[in-house]
């Protein structure tokens, strides 16, 4: 079976703020796509030295969204011969406006700088394996479905937490499907 | 592919032997649920005095009288949950058969730059509590065929602090 087209898009460095959407993807209508989204990662990048907090992260659902102030964010695709994306498809960070959906998960972050010959929550955080904060449906495990986004549907990670100390990059690997 | 739901709720707090979640296929669903992963994680931030508790994972043959998970279909067009299949935190009726698993908590608030279990606690790839047949074709998840279900309950006396649970599984014919 030939593999599904896969995406990765990627926030860099992206400080967190009270209901800040730090990476959002919406499949806008007419779009003619289902869009699969199968991981999730948090990684700390923060290096300079600050005054860290415990940062509580949502991803949800959502139900709409306009990227209107926010940044465009460009997938990357992991093969250049791959369809391109339809421009129904909108992938953001600090879009302009969210229609909040079901809430998945809820997590506790550390936006404390990651540290030289240190093992606390900071450090662990950059690690790719414990920063995968949502997986389903992944590659071995054909049982269980991703998160799939049919027109009109989207995904969503939330800052609630009230500070913008830190930095992280924040990942979505999806997939672009027919119907 | 397996229609899939996630249960989730933030936030159940501490109580003496509290059911903490649980999913049980009703007599008279006509379904097969299929747990795969139950996650518990440490997401507190008000300041307690906690101390080390413990919980166990159990089949169970009854099971009622809680407050019911929001449950979120992996797929918008998937069938909504059976009636008779309940997906609940803080069932106060059940009748535990078999011990599946047991693992200690650390039931404190956790510390930005902390790296001790209540840190590690938020870190979910290591809070799945159970994990069968995820990732391996070969492993079964939790069958549970009507009149079935499992729950995690809480075996310590910590009435202080709160944790989110969160379960994933499937629900079809056979």
């Amino acid at each position: 079976m030939a593999a599904s087209q896969t995406w990765t898009a990627l926030v860099q460095g992206a400080a967190p703020a009270q209901n800040k959407y730090m990476l959002a993807m919406f499949n806008g209508a007419g779009s003619g796509r289902i869009f699969r989204l199968y991981k999730v990662y948090i990684v700390n990048m923060q290096s300079g030295a600050v005054t860290g907090v415990d940062v509580t992260f949502e991803f949800r659902f959502i139900t709409s969204m306009t990227i209107g102030t926010g940044t465009v964010v460009t997938p990357v695709t992991h093969d250049t011969t791959n369809t391109g994306l339809p421009v129904q498809l909108l992938v953001a960070t600090t879009p302009q406006t969210v229609g909040d959906g079901s809430l998945l998960r809820t997590w506790h972050w550390s936006s404390d700088e990651a540290a030289i010959e240190v093992a606390t929550q900071d450090e662990i955080e950059m690690l790719h394996t414990y920063s995968l904060f949502w997986e389903s449906g992944a590659y071995d495990n054909t049982n269980i479905q991703p998160l799939v986004m049919r027109e009109g549907e989207g995904l969503a990670i939330k800052c609630t937490t009230n500070t913008t100390v830190g930095a992280g990059d924040y990942v979505f690997e999806f997939t672009n499907d027919a119907p | 592919m397996a229609e899939t739901y996630t249960a989730y709720t933030a936030g159940v707090t501490f109580a003496n032997g509290k059911s903490f979640m649980g999913i049980f296929n009703g007599v008279g669903s006509g379904k097969v649920i299929r747990l795969y992963r139950m996650l518990m994680l440490n997401n507190q931030v008000n300041a307690i005095t906690g101390d080390i508790t413990t919980f166990e994972v159990w089949t169970v043959s009854a099971f009622s009288g809680g407050s019911d998970m929001t449950v979120t279909k992996h797929d918008s067009t998937n069938l909504a949950i059976n009636a008779n299949v309940l997906v609940q935190y803080g069932a106060t009726t059940f009748t535990e058969v078999v011990r599946l698993r047991r693992f200690v908590w650390q039931d404190e608030e956790p510390a930005s730059d902390g790296a001790t279990g209540r840190e590690w606690e938020c870190i979910v790839p290591l809070c799945e509590v159970i994990r069968l047949g995820y990732r391996d074709p070969d492993g079964s998840p939790i069958v549970l065929r009507e009149g079935e279900g499992v729950h995690l309950r809480h075996m310590g006396t910590m009435a202080v602090g709160v944790a989110d649970v969160s379960m994933e599984f499937t629900q079809g014919t056979t």
